[in-house]
């Protein structure tokens, strides 16, 4: 949720650079976002690959494909 | 360069198979406006944008389209997964798993394979919008089309945020088209070409 409000945030500010209200909203969600990536590597395993570096063992390859579902 | 996230854009979780449903979804992944294509139009595009703004919304459109891609291709898979060769059969896929089995590949849902054809990189910057323009609407008709076919919630919620998504990345192509014009002769925009003539646009 919170990186696609950095996406989207991202694509407004490549055509609004001069809005400093967008981009000041845009500072928020980073941190936001970086916040929660970290805290949910930590507990549940690597979303990028060179985050794997932060636990004791090679995690990437045990990490679910996206598509896998629920079922 | 590209760095991979191993998440979807937006949450897909669907309980009950439906190749039926995924046929009809298949033309956003191969088909004539659907998500690949609009990706590689996107990235193809930003290599003779001279304007550097407009290159990098066509990097950044570019990009987020590969995690549509993704979202799509998951449907499809969630949607075919687990089902029988006579399911498939029984739901229009017969000929689709003769040659692809449970697999996902790129084709529109009538069974044309997906071809650079289906998009242009021309090479001009007022071109190059108006094809980006037209491939958002395409894309977004494409997705109210699948939509009045498609009622099942788990289906039809993350087909709705794509379709959302078009209708914003249109806003954003005509403000790229903006600036593009704002820095273009307003006598007259085509005197020439920003990205191959020298001297053109201020």
């Amino acid at each position: 949720m919170l990186s696609f409000c950095v996406v989207d945030m991202q694509l407004y500010l490549d055509t609004h650079p001069d809005d400093e209200e967008a981009f000041c909203y845009f500072k928020e969600v980073v941190d936001m976002y970086e916040k929660a990536k970290q805290k949910f590597e930590e507990n549940f395993g690597p979303l990028t690959a060179a985050s794997a570096a932060m636990h004791g063992q090679w995690t990437w390859s045990d990490m679910p494909l996206p598509w896998e579902g629920v079922r | 360069m590209w760095v991979y996230e191993r998440k979807l854009q937006y949450p897909i979780n669907i309980t009950r198979p439906n190749p039926a449903m995924a046929k009809f979804i298949m033309s956003q992944y191969g088909g004539p406006d659907g998500e690949i294509g609009a990706s590689m139009r996107y990235l193809s595009q930003r290599y003779s944008m001279e304007d550097r703004k407009v290159a990098g919304l066509l990097t950044d459109i570019g990009t987020e389209e590969l995690a549509h891609m993704e979202m799509v291709a998951a449907i499809i898979r969630q949607l075919t997964k687990g089902c029988s060769a006579e399911e498939l059969k029984e739901s229009g896929l017969g000929e689709y798993y003769i040659d692809h089995t449970g697999a996902v590949w790129p084709q529109s849902s009538g069974g044309i394979p997906f071809t650079a054809n289906q998009f242009q990189s021309k090479g001009d910057p007022i071109t190059d919008l108006f094809e980006d323009m037209a491939a958002e609407q395409k894309a977004r008709t494409t997705y109210d089309n699948i939509l009045r076919l498609v009622k099942d919630y788990e289906v039809a919620d993350p087909i709705k945020f794509l379709r959302q998504r078009e209708i914003n990345h249109f806003q954003r192509f005509g403000e790229a088209l903006r600036l593009m014009t704002d820095k273009l002769d307003s006598k007259n925009y085509y005197m020439c070409n920003p990205s191959f003539d020298k001297h053109c646009g201020k």
